[in-house]
């Protein structure tokens, strides 16, 4: 135990850590572009998803592709990482909450946007900075 | 048979304080552990069997307690047989948690889960979830490694089988804790396997010492030899009373079983000696002499007698 302990802490100082199992944010970075699927909620819901798209792509220095996906097809899709990221209405006692990974709800100025950023499963990476800038103000 | 005997008592004191210290210790564990509960396999299984784990411990409570109690005419041999059965349950429990681990790995692999461990916001800060795990998981090894080593000793000088699988149980605990840890780093590297793979090694060291307690409580119950605490070979000390017995009474039967963490013994074929005391008998290699609890005498088997009525007698046989 005493001995894991330096090695957890060099760990912690590891810039690329955590890192995804199928490697989406190196992907990204590397390719210059992500895949979102927006669902249409309303006018401030659009701009607080807009906001997080934009701050993601600064973030990576990668160009959104935004695909037309919406339902199940679109969860399917986000599963299989075919669509890096979904902006979507997903609550978290729904079926799915085990098979994707589901972020905070977005707020848009004061109201929530009833949007939750919803990303594929063990790309703790990729979750991660989408978590964080979901709840950047 | 009445109570525990006096020469066991500063020990099954210990054993007790232990054990309370056991039942704060893992309650502290679980309540952190469900604190930090999170989307790692190996996480939730070291939950679930730090639950289990508290098993043997209120078995081990509640057996040390009925043994004190004095035989009444309800239970006119008294009360060490609940330690037999305290281990059997506390070895079932054992069992079950090395087969839960492993179930778990299997599933885990088989299905391909990828686990998630999103960041938490702790103190306005965002922090990966992987190290709220790893700090609950290195407290949930530290408490069982230093209770499962304090143990062990107390079980061996009390020839107490359920604190010997608590010990074990404690064992398993810290294993899991650090497979857990090894898990969550592994997961972190992107490598979705190295939880399940982890959990699975450790299952195969549980349920392995689960089955062998389990054989060892199964014997206990169907009154087979006296068996080592840690193995299924019969223990040494029962094989000294056996040795002795059989030069006492030469073409006796001796036969033996263990009643809680006491040895009877029982002599057949002999006419019965006048007295005998099991405690003033020095028997070279049982080091306790408090374990050998009876001795008793089955005379020769007496010709049958005969009765008038021969048909029945003929159909009986």
């Amino acid at each position: 135990m005493i001995r894991l302990a330096p090695a957890l802490l060099l760990l912690a100082a590891c810039d690329g850590f955590p890192r995804d199992a199928e490697g989406t944010l190196d992907r990204i970075k590397a390719g210059k572009q992500f895949t979102v699927a927006f669902e249409p909620t309303g006018q401030a819901a659009d701009d607080t998803a807009r906001a997080l798209v934009e701050r993601l792509a600064r973030e990576t220095d990668a160009t959104p592709r935004i695909v037309d996906r919406s339902g199940e097809p679109l969860l399917l899709e986000i599963e299989d990482g075919k669509v890096d990221l979904a902006l979507i209405p997903l609550d978290e006692k729904s079926p799915w909450a085990h098979r994707v990974t589901i972020g905070p709800e977005l707020s848009g100025g004061n109201e929530p946007a009833h949007l939750v950023p919803v990303t594929r499963n063990g790309e703790n990476a990729w979750a991660d900075l989408v978590h964080r800038a979901a709840e950047t103000p | 048979m009445s109570g525990a005997k006096p020469e066991i008592e500063p020990d099954l004191a210990r054993g007790i304080r232990l054990e309370w210290w056991t039942l704060a210790w893992m309650s502290s564990i679980v309540a952190v552990m469900v604190f930090a509960s999170g989307g790692s396999q190996a996480f939730r299984t070291a939950l679930i069997e730090d639950v289990l784990s508290l098993i043997p411990a209120i078995v081990f409570l509640v057996a040390t307690r009925f043994e004190r109690r004095q035989p009444n005419p309800r239970f006119p041999y008294g009360f060490h047989r609940v330690q037999s059965l305290a281990f059997l349950i506390a070895a079932v429990t054992l069992s079950a948690v090395g087969a839960f681990l492993l179930y778990e790995s299997i599933l885990t692999l088989v299905m391909q889960e990828h686990p998630s461990l999103p960041p938490v916001k702790l103190f306005g800060e965002h922090i990966w979830s992987g190290w709220v795990m790893i700090a609950a998981l290195t407290y949930s090894a530290i408490p069982p490694f230093i209770l499962g080593r304090l143990k062990h000793p107390v079980a061996t000088e009390l020839h107490d089988k359920v604190l010997h699988t608590d010990a074990l149980m404690q064992k398993a605990d810290w294993m899991t804790g650090l497979a857990g840890i090894a898990g969550i780093i592994g997961i972190g590297f992107g490598l979705w396997w190295a939880d399940a793979v982890a959990a699975g090694f450790i299952s195969f060291s549980v349920l392995y010492d689960g089955l062998r307690s389990l054989r060892i409580a199964t014997a206990e119950l169907i009154d087979g030899a006296p068996r080592a605490l840690d193995s299924g070979e019969i223990a040494d000390d029962a094989k000294a009373v056996r040795r002795w017995l059989g030069k006492q009474f030469p073409g006796s039967r001796i036969c033996m079983r263990e009643s809680g963490r006491y040895i009877c013994a029982e002599v057949k074929g002999v006419t019965p000696p006048k007295a005998i005391d099991p405690k003033a008998a020095d028997i070279p290699g049982l080091d306790d002499q408090w374990r050998l609890e009876t001795i008793s005498f089955k005379p020769p088997d007496q010709p049958a007698p005969r009765t008038s009525t021969g048909a029945g007698r003929r159909g009986a046989e």
